[in-house]
This record gives structure tokens, C-alpha cells and sequence, in this order.
């Protein structure tokens, strides 16, 4: 009798331990290794000590995500890149949040248990970059169904500071050279938005030679682009972004729903210039720098 | 000296070779230079070409990138066409990256694909422009998207001409410094081969006997010093050549004195031998005239002997009947024996004067020289002491004949060998001074062991120096020249003696006299021939 109990009870452990083992909070779906990722998975954890379970996408040819959502029935998927917001597009009941991708809000518009952080810092900090370089008339080419929102806001914010936005509109990459080439002479300064149609590796050249001919700045939103020529760039810190998503993340797990959670701009960013571009344009970086930190 | 030959010696001449090889060596140098120069400008001027297409072609993709990419064909053209003033462009293909040609130009000149350089270069976006993505999570994207491709096609005729001047002017240069080297090698060999010349021509000039030649010394190298030490030699050599034709001058002067001494001294000889063959033909002549009468004398004093002997019975019986008488002034029997003895006187002396003129003729004939036979020496000995006695010219010399009694015969001619004793007899005779007493001793003897047979022939006069002894057998060579010697007297006998197979030997000593003896061999039967005369004096 004893040892029917004891076996009973070693069949019950057996069933349970697996599935105790297997249940976390955040199934982490990130596109590939690379260490933007990585820091801001690191963030992310360091907000709060979520379980976890992560799973690079580009480990594997393909990836069925519903499935695994479906048996491991976490409380929160966290998709860090375009490749995991798209694996993770078809999920319907459980929350998303993206994380480091360009294409959030058009998803949001489809999927309404995704929130997220974009990779636009808000409009107010690039234009106290533009006022502390003493810029009035800025120019913007962008598409429309990317960052015409964001656009939208910078017109609004623009205008309380003072400064003319001079925007361009394409719907192809082709289209920015010639759009481009529409601004010279008509504006002092050029923000270069996250748009991936209006910056290519094709055409994100012509923006710095645009620079160059114009000798107008270019105010970028990465630093790689200080290299080619940016004048400064607003850098995010992925690691805040990781702690933001980690915010976001208790607060799903605490009930509140992720489509009542609005996609934020990325709390903390950190202006970077190119001091020899800047010396060449006559603009005092201290000055634009600071301006860009209040 | 034709040119032909002065060629041929130039061409052997040590300056020829020299010059030669520098010239050889140089063409090699200038052609392996000129080679090399060659072969290293071309390959420059096709890597420089090569290179040069290349960077146009990547210049013109980098200014095109954007326009290529907008696909706009306007600016494209353009960009084209001010790459077009490019001196050798021939033409530009512009491909989107699907392969459309977006834009070409070509020159209207039709090239063949060997008259053209072409690059095709690949337009990609520049790889440091990243999108926006990458740019975000600072991912590296190492190469440029690809946007299309420039096809540049260059003209290489300008090159080729190029190619060709090179080729050209490499040549010509490599000529003219071949040509430049090589006369500034034959300047110098000139100069420094001017002493070997300088030297040779020295040389050849005394070959030919010039001494008075001097080498100018060109230098103070090796030939220099060569030519100087040469000049010494040839004024050395014409010293000694003066010195020659000097003492060879005293020669000539000193050879024609004696030759006129000597001519004297054969005129003098002919002239005794003209003498002595005039006197031989007076001494034939006289014996023809002696030897006529003598015969008649000879033959009547045979009758009268005859006459007297068989008149003598007659004249006994008459003494005896009627006693003696008187006869031709003397008494008969003082007569009868006196008359005999003067027959036989008459007969003997008859044939004493024969026999003297027999041998007068035979010395004097000398052509019975041929005939040999068996000789006795002292036979001969005897007849030469008639013949001594007949020339009568030893007054105080006396001369003494020990011949050996059975002495072998020796083969040979008595009148030669007895003209040999006369000689021996009659130079004893000389060497007794005049006023002297003297004695000549001939003695003859034999030693049959040796089979040989020698007569000696001493006399004590004045004997023979060492230094006339060692030239007594020399023809024409006497101490008595000036007194009627021919100084042919002891070469005919030795001659006669060594014809003999006999030898002839000297003893003296000056003062103590002289010594000859010759030596004959006994002839073959070693017996004796005939019975010796009776020694004489």
C-alpha cells in the first residue's frame, strides 16, 4: 500500500515538476544576436526579475510562435527587432511589446494587444537641437504612412519654437534624391527621421551630400551616421529602453491591458555631435548640446 | 705597307681586340638595358593605362551612384559626357543593377576589342550609409548595396603609338650611347694603347736593324716603362754595334796584312817550287847526259877488262919468257894488278854514276809512287846515304848506319820511304849548327811481337822547342823559310809514312838533339827481303 502511494506520488511529481519548470512570464522573441539587443534585454531585466524564456529567431529557420505561446501560455511576449514584431504578429490574446523596431505603430493599428517604445525620440528634443544651433528652417522628407504622424506632432511642436519645418514627401527610396534636391536653398537645417523609405543605404548618402553642398546640418537619430557626415544625432539608450519595456511589462502583468498603454517615445536619449562638421558649419556645439539636454 | 696588310695588322693589333670587345660588351649592355627599359615601360604604361581605367570607372560609378540610383538618365548623360573629354575615351555603358542600360555613349569610332581597354565596375551604395534599421541597433553592413554597373571602354591606339615612340627612342637612345661608348672607348684605347703603339713601332724598326731608333715614352705605365727600358737596350745594342764594326774593321785591316805576309810567303814558296821542278828537270836532263857517256865509259871499260883479262896470259908468258918489262911507264908486274883494279874501278864507278843517276831520276820523277812491294828498310837506308853523300853537304857531320841484320820487309814503296829518310837525314843535317861536328845515327830495328818495324833517325843538334814541335806536321810551316825551306818536307812524310799505315814520332828537347822514329808494320810473311847493304861511313 506504501509503496503504491509512493509511487502515486513520484508519478504526480513527474507530471507537475516539467510544467512548473516551464511556466514564466515573458517568452523574449529577439530577431537575432546582436548587442543592441542584448542591452536592452539587459535592461529589461534589470527593471524587475521577470521569468523568462528567450528565444532567438535567427537560431532557427522557422519559428512557430503561436504554438509555443499556445503551451507555454506566457503572461507577456517581449519582441525585441522587426523579425520578432512580425513572428510575434499574430498573436492575438497575449500582450506584446516591441521593442527596437521601425514599424510598432503601423502594427498597433492591426494588433491591439501590442504596445511598445518607438525609436523616435520625441520631436521637442531634435527641435531644441535645431533651436540650439540657431536653425529656423528645417527640412524633412519622409513617407507619409512611416512617420507622418510623428511629423505631425513635429509640425505642432515646431511651431511653438519657432521653427519652419520644410517637408518632403516620398513613397519610394528613388524618390528622396530628387526630393532632396527639392530642398536646397530653401532650408538652414536637415532632420533625417527614422524613415525607412526616406533613408536607404542607397540614399542616406545624398542626405550628407546634401549636407555638404547646402552646408546645412544634419541631425540624425543614430550615431552611425555621425561618421558620414551628421552633424549630431540623438542617440537612444537601449538599455533605458529596456527598462521602459520593463515598466510597460509590470504594468501588463498587473492587469492594466496593452492596448490601454499608448506607445511611448523612449525616455531617455543621448545627443551626440560631430565637432568637426559642426566647426565647419560655424555652430557652437556646447551651445547645441546643452540646448538639446533640457 | 698596303692597306690590306695595315688592316690585317690593325685587326690583329691589341687596340682592335680591346675596342672589339668593349663595343661587343656595350651593344650587349645597351641592348639588354634597352630591352629591359622596354619591356619595363610597357608594362608600366599598361598598368598605369589599366590603372588609370580602372579609377575612371570608380570615379565615374562614385559621382553616379545617386543619379543611378534615382535612375536618372538626364544626369547620368550628363556626367557621361564630361567624363567623354577624357583624351582617350571611347565610350561609357551605364547598367541598372537588373542589367538595363540606362545610359551609353560611344564614340562613332569603330575600335576592335584589342584596340580597347575596358573595366566594368559594380555601383553599390557607399558602405558606410546604413539603414535606418542597422543604424539603430549599430549593426555593421561591410559592403554597399549593389545599384548597377559603369562599363568603361578607353582607346588604347594613343597608347599603342605611345608604346611604339618608346620602342623608338629607346632604340635610337641605346644606338646612340652604344655609338657614344663605343668611340669614347676607342679614344681611350687610342690613348692608352698609344704606348703599346709607340713600343711596336720601336720594335719593328730595330727588327730591321734601326737602332737609332728611340721610343718616345707615352707614359709612365708599364709599356712606358717598357719603351724607356727598350730605348736603353737598342743604344746599348748600338754601342756594341759600333764596337763591332770597329773591331771588325781592325779585323779586315789586320786579316789583309797577314793575307799579303802569306801571299809573300807562297809567292816565296812557288817560287822555290818553280825553283826545285826546274832544278828536277836539270837534274833529268843531266842524267840523260851523264848516263849516255857513262854507258859508253861503262862499255869500254867492260872491254878493256875484257881485253885486259885475256891479255894478261899473253903478257904472263911474255914476262915470264922474257922478264919483266915495262908498260905504260911502269913495270909489268905493277901494272898487271893496278890495270885490273882500274877496270873494276872503272866498271864500278861506272855503275855508281849509273845508279846516282837512276836515283836522281827517280826522285826527281816520282811516278813510280803506286808501286809497292816488299821493302828493306835498310836497303833503303843505304840508298839514302848515297844520296846524302851525292848532295855533300855534311863536311863535320857524321853519319852512322846501324842497320839490324834480318830485318823484316815492310810493304811499300822504297822511293817514297827513302825520300822520307833523305827528309829525317837532311833536317838532322840542319839542325847541326854550321862549323859544327855533329854526329846522325840511323839505326833500324824490329819488334816482332808488335810486328812492327822502326827506323830511328837521331841526331845532337839544336832540338825542337815545345812550341814548333806542336806544329812541325803543318804544311808550309819550316824554321828555315828564309833559307830555302819549303816547309813541306816532314807533312809529305808523314803523309807517306801514314799512307804506310806506319806513324811518325818526335823526340827533342832544345839543345839536346832530336829523336825520329817511324813505326812500319812487317809485311805479311814477316820474311826477310834480300841482303842489306853495306853499312856505310
Amino acid at each position: 500500500m506504501l509503496l503504491r502511494i509512493l509511487a502515486a506520488v513520484i508519478f504526480s511529481l513527474a507530471l507537475l515538476l516539467p510544467a512548473a519548470a516551464d511556466a514564466y512570464d515573458v517568452l523574449v522573441l529577439q530577431s537575432r544576436r546582436d548587442p543592441a539587443f542584448a542591452e536592452a534585454l539587459s535592461g529589461f531585466r534589470n527593471s524587475r526579475a521577470f521569468s523568462e524564456r528567450v528565444i532567438v529567431l535567427s537560431d532557427y529557420a522557422d519559428v512557430d510562435v503561436t504554438r509555443i505561446v499556445r503551451e507555454d501560455q506566457p503572461a507577456l511576449v517581449l519582441a525585441l527587432g522587426d523579425s520578432a514584431l512580425e513572428a510575434a504578429g499574430k498573436l492575438r490574446q497575449t500582450p506584446v511589446v516591441a521593442l527596437i523596431s521601425l514599424n510598432i505603430r503601423s502594427r498597433r493599428a492591426s494588433h491591439s494587444n501590442l504596445t511598445g517604445i518607438e525609436m523616435f525620440a520625441s520631436p521637442e528634443r531634435y527641435l531644441s537641437l535645431f533651436h540650439g544651433m540657431k536653425r529656423r528652417r528645417v527640412g524633412i522628407v519622409h513617407h507619409p504612412a512611416r512617420s507622418g504622424w510623428y511629423v505631425q506632432q513635429a509640425r505642432q511642436a515646431a511651431r511653438l519654437m519657432g521653427i519652419e519645418l520644410v517637408v518632403r514627401e516620398v513613397s519610394s527610396p528613388r524618390d528622396t534624391l530628387g526630393q532632396l534636391a527639392s530642398l536646397a536653398g530653401k532650408v538652414d537645417a536637415l532632420w533625417m527621421l527614422p524613415d525607412a523609405t526616406a533613408v536607404t543605404r542607397e540614399t542616406a548618402e545624398a542626405y550628407f551630400r546634401f549636407s555638404q553642398e547646402q552646408n546645412v546640418p544634419v541631425v540624425s537619430f543614430a550615431d552611425a551616421y555621425l561618421r558620414l557626415g551628421a552633424a549630431a544625432v540623438l542617440e537612444i539608450d537601449r538599455t533605458e529602453l529596456g527598462r521602459q519595456a520593463g515598466d510597460m511589462a509590470v504594468a501588463i502583468l498587473k492587469g492594466t491591458g496593452a492596448a490601454e498603454i499608448p506607445l511611448a517615445f523612449p525616455r531617455r536619449v543621448q545627443p551626440k555631435t560631430n565637432p568637426i562638421v559642426l566647426k565647419r558649419l560655424g555652430i557652437a556645439t556646447e551651445k547645441a548640446v546643452s540646448n538639446s539636454k533640457e | 705597307m698596303l692597306p690590306r696588310a695595315r688592316f690585317r695588322n690593325f685587326r690583329a693589333s691589341f687596340q682592335f681586340k680591346l675596342f672589339v670587345i668593349f663595343t661587343l660588351l656595350t651593344a650587349l649592355m645597351a641592348v639588354l638595358f634597352g630591352s629591359s627599359y622596354i619591356v619595363t615601360e610597357i608594362r608600366e604604361q599598361r598598368t598605369y593605362a589599366d590603372n588609370r581605367c580602372r579609377l575612371i570607372a570608380e570615379h565615374l560609378a562614385d559621382t553616379i551612384r545617386l543619379p543611378l540610383y534615382a535612375e536618372n538618365r538626364d544626369t547620368l548623360r550628363q556626367i557621361i559626357q564630361e567624363t567623354a573629354h577624357t583624351p582617350d575615351f571611347h565610350g561609357v555603358t551605364i547598367r541598372a543593377s537588373d542589367g538595363r542600360v540606362l545610359a551609353e555613349v560611344q564614340r562613332p569610332v569603330t575600335r576592335s576589342a584589342d584596340d580597347l581597354l575596358s573595366k566594368i565596375v559594380e555601383v553599390r551604395s557607399t558602405p558606410l550609409g546604413t539603414s535606418p534599421e542597422s543604424a539603430i541597433i549599430g549593426a555593421n553592413e561591410p559592403t554597399g548595396a549593389l545599384i548597377g554597373t559603369v562599363r568603361l571602354d578607353l582607346d588604347t591606339t594613343d597608347l599603342k603609338a605611345r608604346t611604339r615612340r618608346l620602342v623608338t627612342v629607346a632604340c635610337v637612345t641605346a644606338f646612340l650611347f652604344w655609338i657614344t661608348v663605343s668611340s669614347l672607348c676607342y679614344l681611350a684605347l687610342r690613348k692608352v694603347t698609344g704606348s703599346f703603339n709607340a713600343l711596336m713601332r720601336g720594335l719593328e724598326s730595330m727588327q730591321d736593324g734601326d737602332y737609332a731608333v728611340r721610343i718616345a715614352p707615352a707614359g709612365n705605365d708599364e709599356p712606358g716603362r717598357a719603351a724607356a727600358a727598350i730605348s736603353r737596350l737598342a743604344a746599348s745594342l748600338q754601342e756594341r754595334e759600333e764596337e763591332n764594326r770597329r773591331l771588325q774593321q781592325k779585323l779586315v785591316e789586320a786579316m789583309r796584312l797577314e793575307v799579303q805576309n802569306e801571299k809573300k810567303q807562297i809567292m816565296a814558296k812557288l817560287i822555290q817550287t818553280n825553283r826545285m821542278t826546274s832544278l828536277g828537270l836539270l837534274a833529268s836532263s843531266m842524267a840523260h847526259e851523264i848516263n849516255t857517256p857513262n854507258g859508253a865509259i861503262k862499255l869500254a871499260g867492260q872491254q878493256v877488262a875484257k881485253t885486259w883479262k885475256s891479255a894478261i896470259p899473253i903478257l904472263d908468258r911474255v914476262a915470264e919468257e922474257e922478264g919483266d918489262f915495262v908498260l905504260g911507264g911502269a913495270v909489268f908486274s905493277l901494272v898487271r894488278d893496278e890495270v885490273t883494279k882500274a877496270t873494276e874501278v872503272i866498271g864500278r864507278c861506272s855503275e855508281r854514276i849509273e845508279k846516282v843517276v837512276l836515283d836522281l831520276r827517280a826522285y826527281n820523277i816520282g811516278g813510280r809512287g803506286e808501286v809497292k812491294d816488299k821493302v828493306n828498310l835498310n836497303q833503303v837506308v843505304s840508298d839514302a846515304l848515297t844520296i846524302i853523300r851525292a848532295h855533300g853537304r855534311h863536311g863535320n857531320i857524321v853519319i852512322q848506319n846501324e842497320p839490324q841484320p834480318e830485318l823484316p820487309a815492310v810493304i811499300g814503296n822504297r822511293y817514297q820511304l827513302e825520300q822520307v829518310i833523305i827528309n829525317l837525314i837532311l833536317n838532322g843535317i840542319h839542325a847541326i849548327p854550321d862549323e859544327c861536328t855533329g854526329t846522325i845515327k840511323i839505326a833500324s830495328g824490329c819488334d816482332r811481337e808488335k810486328r812492327e818495324v822502326s827506323l830511328t833517325v837521331r841526331d845532337d843538334g839544336r832540338g825542337i822547342s815545345a812550341e814548333i814541335m806542336s806544329r812541325l806536321m803543318e804544311p808550309f810551316f819550316s824554321t828555315r823559310m828564309e833559307s830555302g825551306g819549303s816547309g813541306l818536307g816532314l807533312y809529305i812524310s808523314n803523309f807517306i809514312v801514314t799512307e804506310h799505315q806506319g806513324f811518325l814520332e818526335f823526340e827533342s828537347e832544345p839543345g839536346r838533339g832530336t829523336t825520329v822514329r817511324i813505326t812500319l808494320p812487317i809485311a805479311g810473311s814477316g820474311t826477310t827481303a834480300g841482303p842489306d847493304d853495306t853499312p856505310g861511313l
